[in-house]
């Protein structure tokens, strides 16, 4: 019987140190520069979610600035053969050749634009595989400490739904959505240089199934995620309750303290997994920053410049830059969608922490 | 504005004489409209420099480089010599010809599109 209490005695500070161990688990696998943003969660009670909000506006001011410093030389650029285009345009207007000159302008503009296109789309990509790295280093010992603190089933189950969703992600992302930008900026140039109804419309049907597949890949996630940690959980839960009845019913006078004790446990728990959720959302949005700031202000640019295109230096130009900023925006989608799933699996792990 | 009026005041001077001229004469009208047109035009070549000089300030400030704003250049001096010729060959009565004109720099505006068509074209193909 003593050893059954000083048991029941030591289940908090079990828990507790599974909760430690998940907050390491969370901290230190984050990169250097993140970690100077998300601040240390080592006392998780004292967390300051606000003073990390602000270094986080902070930094996304100084991403900004840097990315508006990188794209000047695009802008500058597009600027020069905008009005180039503005100047040139109406001369040849006149002597019937405007749709040659306009053509001219827009490969000059398509060629100037690919050439610093690589760079952009493997920043995306690398912000993907930041994001991946980050899961794959932390995924498993954030869930082996939620393990430890008590939810072995519903741990492990959500472990392998969360690296098996991961991983249809990746590969559907490499495979699929990526490729189909591609083909959206292939498109988008062609469009720009010669105006086609089939060109169109397959840029439509490209946009659309990219937008598409993301959207089914983020609610499928999120969804299979529930799922399964609805049925876990639900056991998990169900062993709380059976351990819990258990206390009072085995101990009838000092039962209630205990479950009162217990409750007030699981109660800081409850607190430690919100502190951690903020945590983890901060530290997730400093990952993805520097690509979404950089991918921001390049679709700020874009659509800012076909506006201008279309007003300025005729419509074909103004075509291949929307095109380009539907583009980036799209990049940005498939970013988000990575930062969200992130986020998810996280708090899906954090979620088992608490009974 | 002083070359304009120049220009302008030469243009009118020369029309006013081709169109008295035209009727006893009209091979000398026609020259003396082609040679107004050209004395009017190299007037003008002198601003080609600032032109230039432009386009260098592009190139050094923006990072646009020459390749991409050359072309465009010169179909904007094909689309003048194109509009200037047809227009001389429609005042002589030759419509046959002013379409040949035509069509000639239709077709120098379009090789010289070409080589940045080709470029894209292969950028697109490596992005593929």
């Amino acid at each position: 019987m003593k050893k059954l209490i000083c048991l029941l005695l030591l289940m908090p500070l079990l828990r507790i140190t599974a909760c430690a161990e998940l907050d390491a688990a969370l901290y230190e696998t984050l990169p250097e520069d993140v970690r100077e943003i998300s601040g240390t969660l080592s006392d998780a009670y004292s967390y300051d979610g606000e003073g990390a909000l602000n270094r986080l506006i902070k930094a996304g001011h100084l991403h900004l600035r840097e990315a508006a410093a990188d794209s000047r030389s695009t802008a500058l650029g597009l600027l020069a053969l905008l009005f180039l285009g503005a100047l040139v345009v109406p001369f040849c207007q006149r002597a019937g050749m405007s749709e040659l000159t306009e053509l001219c302008l827009t490969a000059a503009a398509a060629l100037f634009l690919t050439e610093g296109l690589e760079s952009i789309l493997s920043q995306a990509n690398a912000a993907i595989e930041q994001l991946l790295d980050y899961s794959r280093a932390a995924m498993p010992s954030i869930f082996a400490a939620a393990a430890v603190s008590g939810a072995a089933a519903s741990s492990a189950a959500r472990y392998a739904a969360v690296s098996l969703a991961m991983d249809v992600m990746m590969t559907l992302a490499q495979k699929l959505i990526v490729p189909l930008i591609h083909a959206q900026l292939v498109l988008s140039i062609a469009l720009g240089l010669y105006d086609n109804a089939l060109l169109q419309s397959m840029l439509g049907l490209f946009r659309q199934a990219s937008t598409l597949t993301m959207t089914l890949l983020a609610t499928g996630f999120i969804s299979f995620i529930g799922i399964s940690g609805l049925v876990c959980g639900t056991a998990d839960a169900a062993a709380v309750r059976t351990v819990k009845t258990a206390i009072s019913t085995a101990l009838p006078v000092v039962g209630g303290i205990m479950s009162d004790a217990a409750l007030a446990v699981l109660s800081s728990a409850a607190l430690l997994r919100n502190t951690a959720g903020v945590f983890s959302l901060i530290a997730i949005a400093a990952l993805c920053l520097s690509p979404f700031a950089s991918l921001f202000v390049r679709w700020v640019l874009f659509r800012f410049s076909a506006t201008m295109a279309g007003i300025i230096s005729g419509k074909r130009l103004g075509v291949l830059l929307a095109g380009f900023g539907a583009a980036m925006a799209q990049l940005m989608g498939l970013v988000g969608s990575f930062s969200m799933v992130l986020f998810f699996s996280i708090v899906s792990a954090i979620r088992t922490v608490t009974p | 504005m002083t070359l304009v009026l120049k220009a302008a005041a030469a243009a009118i001077s020369a029309a006013l004489i081709a169109l008295l001229l035209k009727r006893s004469n009209p091979e000398l009208a026609l020259l003396l409209s082609v040679m107004t047109l050209i004395v009017v035009s190299a007037a003008s070549l002198r601003f080609l420099d600032d032109v230039r000089e432009l386009l260098n300030l592009a190139q050094e400030l923006y990072g646009v480089s020459y390749r991409f704003c050359q072309p465009i250049v010169k179909c904007l001096a094909i689309a003048i010599v194109t509009r200037f010729s047809s227009d001389l060959c429609r005042d002589a009565s030759q419509a046959a010809l002013a379409s040949g004109v035509d069509f000639v720099g239709g077709i120098c505006a379009l090789t010289v599109a070409l080589p940045l068509i080709v470029s894209v074209l292969k950028n697109l193909r490596s992005m593929l």
